[in-house]
């Protein structure tokens, strides 16, 4: 007779299991990306007609053939849709390395640039401009801000590892540090410069946007973001074992180091890889873990994957609205994630107190 | 000990050899070693700082180890890094630390985790494991917060959430650091229950770290003493928890008597050394002791803890009782090595005597030489005796009292006589008995 | 745009009277060292009146002033009831003593705005801008400039080194009109104390001037004049003519104007054309920014016979688009006024783009870079950017035509 510590309960509900959250979000979230896509793809400054956009994608898809002219349909393939795959896997990069920052620092206030990712990035891109170097070649620009990214995320390491001994809380030191030094390098690039050009266009690098998106970009973008996502999710039971202690971690089996470092340098390295093709986008990887963690829970199995849709999602949201609102002239991005996010957030964290605390 | 195919051959499913660990580098685990059977239920007790949870983790795989080996189940996990696989080692210890960190899981979620070691990197709990998982939340009685967020809940309730998780890793090998630390009365036992019947049903092993000695003695099979690093004993509770253990490991003075229900030892803590020594029950009032070779050691500090003035009777130079009452700053009759008593030092013996509020004669070994000193205690109005912890079988003496006897029945007579007309009390009793005789007088 | 308007009636009462009380001790510094003490120490009613009374004495061998004329300060003096008009009128018995150097024609000072007296031709003089009333007391040898339009306009007016310094970004060849005239020059940076330490006469502010700046300026004594640029030639002259007359230059701005509306009228006698094409100018700094409504760039398509594109589409200022808004706004010519480097890259991305190949302007060949100099920057210099688009709008209308080099402002 096995001992019983009281009264006996009847079994609540647990709310459904790993795989059923999990494939209840992506579909949700993936028909909703669909349709959002249609909706990014149909509309614009350019006005097409929706029957030629639907005929398009379409035919993109090996249904049927186009009816649109050679311009929309160009209009759609090499400008809106390089845009909408872009700004849908920066949002998912953002979402799923947010959601990897605030359960490796256990910190819900963590977001992707944590470790200085974002600002290296900054102060590459600032370099970039400033030198002329962006005005060389397309690819100069995004390659700088990438190498700043990676630059920072090593420094950060390296003073976080001091000594032999891995700390969580001098990384986060170690980053605001970092982070704070760079931004002045940034600032001081942008007081000293005497063009008013650069300093324009470091100002609206520094707010993000999609508005140069090729395929190009897609192309090497993807491949990192696609690559740092996966191995993220392939971990992402080692981080729910992390997060509950990092003795219980080791004592179910988890290699702590391997597992902390993995994340940490995949995480940063997919947010140095978006950041360096979008600018730095605000808010995404800090508010879409946490509304995805509210709705399905920290399971980091189901909230990685709905963070990466989730994030993409809404990226994709706040582009086609940044494209929109204005036109034929656009916003920045960066700002529309907060213009739009900021509210809602406070709406969930209003009704939700309860559940957040 | 090596088999013919090289695995360790050994009854034990833990163990721990030599095993050395320094953090920052100070030792603070020094070539321990110990074994645990399956089915058994070790417990490690000892001061803060004495280096058990060091130890613990060490075992568990959390802290490299210096030197020494640790060998679970027939695999070694030698100091250095290598051996078997993390998960390998998880399916066979759990561990479940002192403080359960608060995290955002649900309480089924996070019971659910120790399943971990159990399933493949992309494997899915099945409906087996939250089986297993419900199980153990009924047996925590953590069903009606499974499904809060753990850091909603009270320590306590964390605690037992960290327990079902635990039991849902399904280890050979448990190690718990101070399980029952959140607990309270009940859940501790409960707890403890749990932790028996796991032991018992699955035929695993536990290794403890326990706060509460009676709770230690109650429950675990055998302990492990630590001090400094260094084990000081190890053995059964009866062997183990001694007063003089009490002393050494954790500077406090204790008794250990039978737990009245479960026979078990139970600790009866005095105090330490440094205790107030006001409203004590043995403030103004005056012990004499008589004893030799050790008897009365354990009684001097006791008796001294608890507040009586002490006096001892007449000690031969070299005797560790001398020794102990030297130490303790005791008034005290002194005599020279080997040498009987003499008249002077017999008329100083009975003034203590008659001073006294209670004379205590302990069961020693008595010979020609201190034959006066049970004479002595006959002048005693209000005399308590304690009996042997063992009497002595039939040996060349005459041992009717069961008191070693080396004077042809002189003392064993004399003892007799007092036995009948005071009766006897166990040692560990007599603090109860001098209290009781206090209430009386009061 | 009078900011002072803004921050209402009893706040620019104050400013008028400050200024007036600034102008005062600049007047009497000019005069005499030790009345300038008293000034300092006693500045009541009565000892300001003669201070001005007798520093104007002092003045009268270089004015060309009119006895009898009132200063237009009478009317904020006069409510302060300092009875200056009075006292001044008194010593100014003197006659002409020096005329200008040239004569010129007087009438076409009337009618700009700024000028508070446009018979007085003499010092001291008054301008009032949007930093209220300034009084100069002799031709400003020292004259500092904050904005690089101005000081194109001023080295069109008067001598280069009457200019106190230069900032870096003047001397850019693709990018200002005045760079080789820099090149050589004192170059300061953007501290406010860089200025001050040169001691201009005056300076010469911007609507772009951040306010701060000018109000330490003001608060270390030296008066600051902030005139407007517009982004059309002619609408211009105003400007340079109010600036002519505040440094004593009114012959070359009139010549300058002259040539600017005389330039502007052959255009427009040119293009008698009702075709107007649809001008995009677009430059890309990591994004592309269209110039809409109301950008100097706009300015100068609509001066050359074109229709701003992107002001057609809704665009006020300059805005960030992207291909797509390119292909939507559609137009038949495009510019690209920035530097050649970024400016060739850009219309690689343009031309070989295929979302923008049925726009006209890539379709046929319209897609140019134009020297950023004249686009950019807000002067007389315009009228060059006005004349080569206009070319290159309309060649037919043009062929044939040389335009003259600006007559002596180093072209």
């Amino acid at each position: 007779m096995a001992t019983d510590f009281g009264s006996s309960v009847q079994r609540v509900s647990t709310g459904s299991t790993v795989l059923r959250r999990l494939l209840i979000g992506t579909l949700l979230l993936g028909a909703l990306t669909v349709l959002v896509t249609i909706v990014a793809a149909s509309v614009g400054p350019f006005s097409v007609p929706f029957t030629h956009t639907a005929t398009t994608l379409l035919d993109l898809i090996g249904i049927g053939e186009s009816t649109a002219k050679p311009t929309e349909q160009a209009i759609i393939q090499s400008i809106r849709l390089p845009r909408i795959f872009l700004a849908f896997i920066v949002g998912a990069a953002l979402g799923i390395s947010g959601g990897i920052m605030q359960g490796l620092f256990r910190n819900s206030m963590a977001d992707p640039g944590i470790i200085g990712v974002s600002s290296g990035g900054a102060t590459g891109a600032v370099i970039a401009i400033a030198t002329g170097a962006s005005t060389v070649s397309t690819f100069f620009l995004p390659l700088f801000a990438f190498i700043g990214s990676a630059v920072s995320m090593a420094v950060v390491f390296l003073i976080a590892s001091v000594g032999g001994r891995f700390s969580m809380t001098t990384l986060l030191l170690g980053g605001i540090a970092v982070s704070s030094f760079l931004g002045a390098i940034t600032t001081a690039t942008i007081i000293l410069t005497d063009d008013l050009n650069v300093q324009r266009q470091i100002i609206f690098w520094i707010a993000g946007g999609f508005d140069t998106a090729r395929w190009e970009s897609v192309q090497i973008v993807a491949p990192i973001i696609v690559v740092g996502a996966l191995i993220t999710i392939f971990a992402a039971r080692d981080l729910n074992l992390l997060l509950i202690g990092e003795d219980e971690a080791r004592a179910l089996g988890v290699r702590v180091t391997l597992v902390r470092n993995t994340l940490l340098i995949s995480a940063s390295l997919i947010t140095g890889a978006a950041v360096a093709y979008s600018g730095i986008i605000a808010f995404v990887g800090l508010v879409v873990p946490h509304v995805v963690r509210l709705i399905v829970g920290a399971d980091h199995r189901v909230l990685l994957p709905l963070s990466a849709l989730g994030g993409g999602l809404f990226l994709l949201v706040a582009d086609t609205a940044a494209r929109i609102v204005l036109s034929p002239a656009e916003l920045r991005v960066g700002v529309l994630t907060a213009l739009i996010g900021a509210p809602f957030f406070i709406y969930l964290l209003v009704h939700s107190r309860a559940r957040l605390i | 000990m090596l088999a013919a195919n090289g695995m360790l051959e050994d009854s034990a499913v833990l163990r721990v050899e030599g095993l050395s660990t320094k953090l920052d580098g100070k030792s603070i685990v020094d070539s321990v070693s110990f074994s645990v059977n399956r089915g058994e239920v070790v417990g490690v007790v000892g001061a803060n700082g004495s280096g058990k949870t060091t130890l613990m983790r060490t075992v568990a795989g959390l802290l490299t180890a210096n030197s020494g080996e640790i060998v679970i189940d027939g695999t070694s996990f030698g100091h250095a890094s290598g051996g078997a696989s993390r998960q390998e080692r998880s399916r066979k210890v759990a561990y479940m630390p002192q403080l359960a960190v608060s995290h955002p899981f649900t309480a089924f979620e996070s019971v659910l985790m120790g399943r971990y070691p159990h399933l493949g990197r992309f494997e899915l709990e099945g409906s087996g494991d939250r089986d297993l998982a419900w199980q153990a939340m009924e047996r925590t009685s953590t069903v009606e917060f499974a499904n809060r967020k753990l850091d909603t809940l009270s320590g306590g309730e964390r605690q037992r959430v960290v327990l079902a998780r635990v039991l849902v890793q399904q280890a050979d090998v448990l190690l718990m650091d101070e399980p029952t630390a959140s607990l309270d009365l009940r859940h501790q036992i409960l707890t403890m229950d749990l932790v028996r019947e796991e032991v018992r049903d699955r035929n695993a092993a536990v290794v403890v770290i326990l706060h509460d000695l009676s709770l230690a003695a109650r429950f675990c099979d055998r302990l492990v003493v630590l001090d400094g690093g260094k084990k000081l004993a190890e053995g059964t509770p009866w062997e183990v928890l001694t007063p003089s253990n009490l002393r050494a490991a954790f500077g406090v003075e204790g008794l250990v008597e039978p737990d009245p229900v479960t026979g078990k030892p139970h600790v009866l803590l005095l105090g330490s050394d440094n205790s107030s020594k006001e409203d004590l029950v043995g403030t103004g009032r005056t012990v004499h002791l008589i004893c030799g070779a050790g008897s009365g050691r354990e009684l001097m500090h006791q008796l001294r803890v608890a507040g009586y003035d002490v006096t001892v009777g007449v000690l031969g130079i070299g005797d560790s009782d001398r020794e102990a009452a030297e130490r303790l700053g005791l008034n005290y009759v002194a005599a020279p090595p080997f040498a009987s008593i003499t008249d002077e030092q017999h008329e100083a013996h009975l003034e203590l005597v008659k001073a006294a509020d209670h004379v205590v004669l302990c069961a020693m070994a008595v010979g020609l030489n201190n034959v006066r000193n049970v004479v002595a205690a006959t002048a005693a109005s209000n005399l308590i005796m304690i009996e042997p912890l063992e009497r002595v079988g039939d040996l060349e003496l005459d041992v009717a009292t069961g008191v070693p006897d080396f004077t042809d029945g002189i003392a064993d007579e004399l003892r007799r006589g007092m036995i009948e007309k005071f009766g006897e009390i166990p040692e560990s009793t007599l603090l109860f008995e001098l209290a009781r005789s206090r209430g009386e007088d009061l | 745009m009078n900011r002072i308007v803004n921050v209402g009636l009893g706040a620019r009462f104050v400013v008028v009277v400050m200024v007036t009380l600034t102008a005062a001790f600049v007047v009497a510094c000019g005069g005499s060292e030790s009345e300038a003490t008293s000034v300092a120490v006693q500045p009541t009613a009565t000892v300001q009146a003669e201070v001005q009374a007798e520093s104007a004495v002092t003045e009268v061998s270089v004015s060309s002033v009119p006895v009898d004329v009132t200063p237009t300060t009478t009317a904020s003096v006069s409510a302060t009831q300092m009875p200056v008009a009075t006292v001044r009128v008194t010593p100014f018995a003197v006659p002409e003593v020096v005329e200008v150097a040239h004569a010129f024609d007087k009438s076409r000072f009337a009618d700009i705005p700024g000028i508070i007296d446009a018979s007085n031709f003499g010092w001291p003089r008054s301008v009032e801008t949007s930093e209220g009333v300034i009084t100069l007391d002799a031709p400003p040898m020292k004259i500092h400039s904050l904005s690089l339009g101005h000081s194109e306009i001023l080295a069109a007016m008067v001598d280069f080194d009457r200019l106190t310094a230069v900032y870096s970004f003047f001397v850019d060849e693709e990018q200002s009109n005045i760079a080789e005239l820099s090149v050589d020059h004192k170059m300061i940076g953007f501290d406010p104390e860089e200025v001050v330490v040169l001691e201009p006469d005056v300076i010469i502010a911007s609507r772009f001037t951040n306010a701060d700046t000018v109000a330490l300026m003001k608060s270390a004594g030296i008066p600051v004049a902030r005139t407007n640029l517009e982004n059309s030639a002619l609408g211009n002259v105003p400007n340079i003519l109010l600036m002519g007359y505040l440094i004593g230059a009114e012959a070359e701005a009139i010549k300058l104007a002259d040539e600017i509306q005389a330039r502007m009228q052959f255009i427009t006698d040119v293009l008698a054309s009702d075709v107007h094409p649809r001008v995009l100018s677009v430059s890309k700094w990591t994004s592309a920014f269209a110039a809409g409504s109301g950008t100097t760039e706009g300015g100068i398509i609509e001066q050359a016979g074109g229709i701003n594109a992107a002001a057609d589409s809704g665009i006020e200022g300059h805005q960030q688009v992207s291909i797509e808004s390119i292909a939507a706004i559609n137009p038949d010519v495009i510019i690209v006024p920035q530097p050649l480097d970024g400016a060739n890259t850009f219309i690689e991305e343009l031309t070989s783009n295929p979302a923008l190949a049925e726009v006209p302007a890539v379709k046929n060949g319209e897609v140019y870079y134009v020297v950023p100099k004249y686009h950019t920057t807000l002067s007389h210099w315009n009228v060059r950017g006005i004349e080569r688009l206009a070319t290159l709008l309309f060649p037919s209308a043009f062929s044939g035509v040389t335009f003259e080099g600006f007559l002596n402002w180093g072209e």
